[in-house]
Order: structure tokens, then C-alpha cells, then sequence
């Protein structure tokens, strides 16, 4: 009898570890007004942070749940602790972090990317940051790299961080990201000055660590005009079989003619329900360019948003979806043109197998203002069995004649004619088959920096046994 | 009156586009008399009740026509001639027909819907066709829709499909204040098959609505969905257009292709193409352009002599006149050309 050919799940047994908590560390789980101002107390927020929390606590509780996409019936938010006590302060030498936490990281293989290929690292354990270091030569050209409660408190940058801080992302915009800044723990902050090049990419790395909890970091980047900065963000946690939240907040400020590559590397376990909400203004003949990979989570909403709002402004995304046993992967892109002669072009691969659910999920507006903009979207979707389930939902709302928009879609498996061709070449049916779904990949592997590129290949590990049925 | 949501979208998305329904106020709508002219081979009979189908507008429109009349065409064997339903809408009234279409195994029925009143009228109106195509069958509907800057209509099909059965709908919308149309098709029959091309033309304030939903639920069943269309002045469009791979359709294949032409700042084009998928061996795409006319094509119309108005309203034209190729019956077209310009007497520049 033939063997079908296999296409093995992401394989994330590398990521599958763990380390107690200590109970006496966690806040009590739920949201309530009074575990917010203990977080605000435990963190020492200004004022008028402590006034935002609360604030946004109530638009938490007015908000309805969101009615479109993958359930979220399994994450119950009284049963979500939102805040854990780190074991240290943050430390900015590897030798100075706990012995558990640092093991951790190394198995991850942070300290040694910091050492070979980084200009900056963040560690997130849990709720805060326990490691932040960037490299001397780049702090020397007035880059900063922090976190963004230290950033909050430096008079130097306190002004900044008030000005900017959910403004992209406010928290009426979803029930989400409402918690986010009722919660928001840990998380970046970045500034790159003026002119500055960073050659060499900085990466922040979130680990939640603790069972049933959440993660609510805040990432803020701001890159100054004419500026290029390559930011590589990474996340993964251990299996529980209690549900945990991942509700995360990403903001880009993208200023004239500055360049921002933004890389997510995700790999949340699959009880996770990720709910990030990624967002991005670029200005004036400014760029940002998304790289996304989705392998973990037990749910995913992730669209990151591209607002286009100076003239010339592009925003490029690139990304690779992979749903296995268990997940239920809805991402995809939001691109507002808010500005003339703006571009956008949007490239996706998904993959669904063993009953996992891929959607593809899009909106492409272009304003009334938006003349000579010129959009592309592409996406395609591989189905490796008829358990699994891949759908595309894109929306284009197109409010100018000045504009020119593209869209393509496809969904179906891997071509017979093909496999057919490569054989004609010479190669086994199962290599064939191997090599078509790695070149499906190939778009996003070869925009990720090399050992990231490994790393992803090494997930989508393809195993191939015998003929094929 | 409370309002109902019609033309849902099978996968609802964002809330903030506001794409996944439209909402209109409830009717009480009384039956209007169409004037339906069949040839030989085509039975008309009337009769009642529900007919026990989804459509593309939904339940809750469906729910507030059960009460009318059905008037049902049938064909036993393949008849050439097509049948015509002339539906004149009135001024002022909540109105609605509903005819069922309906082809033996084997036979095969072209009907034209009319679907007209005078230019400035107001009103508001629902026309329910049901199709249902036997095993072999071929069922061919051509509506030709144009009522006046005032009217609210509602053009709603539900279709099912038997074993290499085959429905083509060609649907040319010309005008209408705010017009909403659906179709849903059931392709339940192996190898069944179904084409869906549209052509509009929206100018002033109007409104087109369209779901079209394509359900593949028979192996190897087929469905090609073109919508071609112009939007000038204030006007404003909403197509969501779904391909529905169900498990088990296996070898199954779908298409959706979308052209639209924007001729003013003020216009408003809103698209949402779905490909739904639950089944590995079937092929799904969709693709969409929208914009204006490339530059360099005005530049060469322009040297030869044309203005840039006429080079606009030749390629309205065009977009209605490839989905005119899908209608064979001489009245249909010369309703169109009536309506457009043009035909056999005014083809020439």
C-alpha cells in the first residue's frame, strides 16, 4: 500500500519548557479595578499612567467581545492572571540574570544571536524585562534601546513616551487593546535618531514563562527621519493545558524618509490565544516593510496596520501563516492610504494541516486624498488535507478614481502538474513534493536575516516517507 | 418598521468597513402581475407558499415573500426560445414577484427578466427568482435591470444544481437609486456548473449592493463569477463575492474576477471576494482591478482623435458589451442598447 506523503506540524518541543512560579510572585487572576492600581503601584507609574489604566479598564468593561473571526469561548479573563513580579530587576549583563531565567534564554539561543548578529537584545520573562543591553558603538550614535517603563521614568524621554504612548493604538480601538493599557507590563522602546543606519538589526524576545497568564508588553519605536532601523521580535512559551493570553501592543512611528523592517518570528505555545495588535503611521517617503511568521498560538488575530499618511509612503508585508492540529490562525494585514501617491504590496503563504484553520484576513482602504495610489495583494493558500481548512477574507474600500488596485487569490494543494515536472527532472515524487512546499515558504525565508531564515525552516520541518498515495 | 439584514457576508469581517451586511427597512409587499410570455415547450403555472431555498439576500427578505404568489416556468426539454417576464415596477408601492424557473433532467429554459420602471420613479420593490436545474440541465436567466433614481430593489436568486447540471445568470444592472441584489447557487450535483456575469453601470447617487455566494458542494462542480462595471459621479458599490468549498467537493474549481472602472474623486468602490475552503483537492482565485484607465492607453486614444469623455464612455461601454456577449436573444439587446447607446444601427465611430 502507498504511503501518503507527510508533511510533519511545526515542531515546537524546543520551546517546550518550563519553570516554576512562585504563587506568592502572581497577582491575583482577573481584572479589576483594584489589581490595576496594584499594578500601577507595583510599577510606579506616574500619574497620569495610573489615570490611563484605570480609564481604560472601563473601556475594557463597556467594550463588546469581538463578533467576527475564531472563537475565543476557551479564554476566560477571570481565570488570566495579567501581572507577575519579576524575580529580579532588569539586569544588563547575562551573568547578573537568575540561574532558571537565564537558562531559559540560552536555550532559546538569545545571548549567543546578541553575541553574533544583534546591535541590541530585550528579554521579556513573564511580565517584565529582565535583560537589556545594546551595543556601545550603536548607543554612541544616539540610538536608544530600553525598556519602556525606564524610558517612562528618564525625564529625557518621559515626554516622548507620553506623547506617543496609545495613540496609534488607542484603547477604544478593540476590547483588547483596551486591556492592553488597562495591564500593559514590560515591552521596547526605541528611538533612532535622525540620519542613523543601524547596520545590524535589535531584537526583543517575550517568554511567558507562568501558567494561565498573560503577556502585555508595549513595544514603541520611533525612527527619525531619514533613519533605518531593522527591529526582530521573537515569542514563544511552554504547553499548559490552561489557556493564556498573549494582548500585546506594537507601535511604529515611521518619520520622513525613514525606513523601519519590523520581523516577527511567533511561536506561542498552542494553548495560547494571541491577540496582538501591531500598528504603524508612516510619514512622508517613509517605509515599512513587515515580515511575519505565525506557527504557534492555540488562536491568532494578528493584522499588523500600515497608516500611510505622507506623500510617497510604502508599506510592504510579507508573511507566512502555518495552522496544525489544535489552531486556529487568523492573520493577515490592514493598510489605510491616507496620503497621495502612497503604495502598499501585500505577499502571503498559508498552510493548514491536521485540521488546522489558515485565514487570511485583509483590508486595503484608500482615502478620498489618496491620489496616484497604486496597492498589490497577494495571497495563497496551501491545503495539505481535507481535515483542515483555509479561508480569505480580504476587503478593499477604495474611495478614489486615482488609484490603482490589484488583487489575487488562490487556494488549492500541491500542483500535480508540477510535481510532474520536477519528477520529468529527475527527482523522487516525496522530494518533489518537499521541495514544492518549501519553495511555498520560500517568500518570506528569504526576507528573514539568515539564522532566522534557518530557524524558520527548521520549524516547517518536512518530513517525506515513502510513495505517495 | 424595524430593518432586516440582507446580503450578509458568509464570513462575517471587520466591523468598521461595514461590508458584512446591508440593512433595509421591512416591508409589507403586496404581489404585482409580471407579464410573462413563454413559448412552446415552457409550461407557466401559478401556485403559492415557500419555496424552500436559499438565496443571496437571506432568510429574513425570504420570510416577508413567502405569503406572494409563485409563477413557475418549467421545461421538460431543451427549448431554444427564451421566455420573457416584463416586471414594471409602480410608483410608490412595497411590491414584489417571485418566479420559480425550473429544468427536467436534461432540458433546457433561457428566461429574461425585465426588471424596469419609468426613470424618476420611487418605490420599492423585491423580485425573487428561484432556479433549479434537474440532472443534464441547462437553465439560462438574463435580467436587465433599470428603475428610477427613487426606487429601492431588492433582486434576489437561489439556485441548486442536480448532476452535471448547468445555470448561467448574465445580470446587467443600468441604473436604480439604491439596488441590492443576491444569489446564492448550490452547486450540489457532480459536475455541476454554474456562470455568473455582471455588468453595471452606476452613475448620480445610486447604490449597488451585490452577495453572490457559490456553495460547492458536488465533486468537480465548476463556477466562474466575472463582475464588470463603471462608477461615476457620486455613485457607490459593494460586491462581496464568495466561493464555497464545502468538504467533500473534491475537484472542484472556482473563479472570481473583478473589473471596475472609476470615473470620479466622489465615487465609492467597496469589494470583499472570499474563498472559503474546507477540501484539499480543489482550485480557488480571485482577482480584482480597480481603478482608473492607464495613462499611456488615454494618450494613444487621445492622439487619435478622441476626446477624453467619448474614451470614458467607450470603455463604460465595453464592460457592459463583454457581458452582453453572454445574451443571444435580440430583445434583450436592443432593451440594452436602448438604454446605453449604441447596437447594430450605431456601431460606428
Amino acid at each position: 500500500m502507498k504511503e501518503k506523503t507527510q508533511v510533519d506540524d511545526i515542531n515546537s518541543s524546543l520551546y517546550d519548557f518550563r519553570y516554576e512560579e512562585d504563587e506568592s510572585d502572581m497577582f491575583e487572576s482577573g481584572i479589576t479595578p483594584q489589581i490595576i492600581e496594584e499594578i500601577s503601584q507595583e510599577k510606579g507609574d506616574p500619574e497620569w499612567m495610573k489615570e490611563f489604566r484605570l480609564k481604560s479598564l472601563e473601556i475594557y468593561n463597556k467594550t463588546p467581545m469581538v463578533d467576527w473571526g475564531p472563537s475565543i469561548e476557551g479564554l476566560d479573563m477571570s481565570n488570566i492572571v495579567t501581572y507577575i513580579r519579576p524575580k529580579t530587576r532588569m539586569q544588563t549583563d547575562w551573568n547578573d540574570v537568575p540561574d532558571d531565567i537565564k537558562d531559559t534564554f540560552e536555550r532559546l539561543g538569545i545571548p549567543q544571536a546578541e553575541r553574533e548578529s544583534l546591535a541590541g537584545v530585550g528579554a521579556q520573562y513573564d511580565s517584565e524585562l529582565v535583560y537589556h543591553n545594546v551595543r556601545e558603538e550603536v548607543a554612541a550614535q544616539g540610538v536608544v534601546y530600553t525598556d519602556l517603563e525606564s524610558a517612562m521614568h528618564d525625564k529625557r524621554y518621559a515626554d516622548m513616551i507620553k506623547e506617543h504612548f496609545m495613540k496609534l493604538v488607542p484603547p477604544t480601538d478593540h476590547k483588547f487593546a483596551a486591556l492592553h493599557g488597562a495591564v500593559w507590563s514590560g515591552g521596547s522602546f526605541v528611538y533612532v535618531p535622525k540620519g542613523v543606519h543601524l547596520d545590524i538589526p535589535l531584537q526583543s524576545y517575550f517568554r511567558l514563562n507562568a501558567k494561565g497568564a498573560g503577556q502585555f508588553e508595549h513595544t514603541l519605536i520611533i525612527v527619525d527621519e531619514g533613519a533605518y532601523l531593522h527591529f526582530i521580535e521573537g515569542c514563544s512559551a511552554p504547553k499548559y493545558y490552561v489557556a493564556s493570553l498573549h494582548a500585546g501592543c506594537v507601535e511604529l512611528y515611521v518619520r520622513k524618509n525613514a525606513t523601519l523592517r519590523y520581523s516577527t518570528i511567533e511561536n506561542w505555545s498552542k494553548n495560547m490565544y494571541n491577540l496582538n495588535t501591531k500598528r504603524a503611521i508612516v510619514e512622508e517617503g517613509a517605509k515599512v516593510e513587515w515580515v511575519s511568521g505565525s506557527f504557534g498560538s492555540h488562536v491568532s488575530y494578528l493584522y499588523p496596520m500600515s497608516i500611510l499618511h505622507g506623500r510617497g509612503a510604502r508599506a510592504e508585508f510579507t508573511g507566512i501563516t502555518f495552522a496544525g492540529e489544535g489552531q486556529n490562525l487568523d492573520t493577515g494585514a490592514k493598510i489605510v492610504h491616507a496620503a497621495p501617491d502612497t503604495s502598499s504590496y501585500m505577499n502571503t503563504r498559508s498552510i493548514s494541516k491536521s485540521g488546522g484553520i489558515s485565514t487570511f484576513r485583509s483590508s486595503v482602504q484608500v482615502n478620498k486624498n489618496a491620489h496616484g495610489s497604486k496597492s498589490s495583494v497577494s495571497c495563497e493558500s496551501l491545503m495539505l488535507d481535507s481535515e483542515s481548512r483555509s479561508d480569505t477574507i480580504p476587503a478593499m474600500d477604495i474611495r478614489t478614481s486615482q488609484a490603482d488596485i490589484g488583487h489575487e487569490a488562490k487556494i488549492g494543494r500541491i500542483s500535480d502538474e508540477a510535481v510532474f515536472y520536477l519528477m520529468s527532472r529527475g527527482m523522487t515524487e516525496e522530494n518533489a513534493k518537499a521541495l514544492i512546499v518549501s519553495g511555498f515558504a520560500d517568500n518570506v525565508s528569504k526576507e528573514l536575516p539568515l539564522e532566522y531564515a534557518v530557524e524558520m525552516n527548521n520549524l516547517i520541518r518536512i518530513e517525506m516517507k515513502g510513495s505517495i498515495g | 418598521m424595524e430593518n432586516i439584514k440582507i446580503n450578509k457576508l458568509p464570513a462575517p469581517t471587520y466591523r468598521h468597513l461595514k461590508m458584512n451586511f446591508a440593512e433595509v427597512a421591512e416591508a409589507d409587499y403586496s404581489a404585482i402581475e409580471p407579464e410573462i410570455e413563454v413559448p412552446e415547450g415552457i409550461s407557466l403555472e401559478k401556485t403559492g407558499g415557500a419555496l424552500d431555498i436559499e438565496t443571496g439576500c437571506g432568510e429574513e427578505i425570504t420570510a416577508l415573500l413567502d405569503k406572494l404568489g409563485v409563477y413557475t416556468l418549467s421545461a421538460a426539454k431543451a427549448v431554444s426560445e427564451p421566455a420573457r417576464a416584463e416586471i414594471k415596477l409602480k410608483e410608490g408601492e412595497a411590491q414584489a414577484v417571485r418566479i420559480e424557473l425550473k429544468a427536467a433532467a436534461g432540458a433546457e429554459l433561457t428566461a429574461v427578466e425585465f426588471i424596469e420602471s419609468d426613470e424618476n420613479s420611487s418605490g420599492r420593490a423585491a423580485v425573487q427568482t428561484v432556479m433549479r436545474a434537474a440532472e443534464g440541465a441547462k437553465l439560462h436567466l438574463i435580467q436587465i435591470i433599470r428603475v428610477g433614481s427613487g426606487f429601492e430593489l431588492i433582486n434576489d436568486i437561489g439556485a441548486d444544481e442536480g448532476d452535471r447540471a448547468y445555470i448561467e445568470i448574465t445580470q446587467l444592472y443600468l441604473g436604480g437609486g439604491r439596488v441590492y441584489g443576491g444569489l446564492t447557487d448550490k452547486l450540489g450535483g457532480y459536475m455541476s456548473e454554474l456562470r455568473n456575469d455582471i455588468g453595471y453601470l452606476l452613475k448620480n447617487e445610486e447604490k449597488l449592493d451585490i452577495n453572490i455566494l457559490a456553495s460547492h458542494m458536488g465533486k468537480k462542480s465548476n463556477c466562474e463569477i466575472n463582475a464588470r462595471g463603471v462608477l461615476s459621479d457620486r455613485s457607490s458599490k459593494i460586491f462581496r463575492g464568495t466561493i464555497d468549498f464545502i468538504n467533500g467537493a473534491s475537484g472542484s474549481k472556482g473563479a472570481e474576477n473583478e473589473e471596475v472602472l472609476l470615473m470620479n474623486e466622489e465615487v465609492v468602490n467597496k469589494t470583499v471576494p472570499l474563498i472559503l475552503c474546507a477540501e484539499e483537492d480543489v482550485e480557488g482565485s480571485h482577482g480584482a482591478s480597480i481603478g482608473r484607465l492607464n495613462e499611456e492607453f488615454i494618450f494613444y486614444m487621445m492622439s487619435r482623435g478622441l476626446s477624453l469623455e467619448r474614451i470614458y464612455e467607450i470603455m463604460a461601454n465595453a464592460k457592459i458589451e463583454t457581458v452582453m456577449r453572454r445574451i443571444d436573444d435580440k430583445a434583450a439587446l436592443d432593451r440594452i442598447y436602448g438604454y446605453i447607446g449604441g447596437g447594430s444601427e450605431d456601431d460606428g465611430e
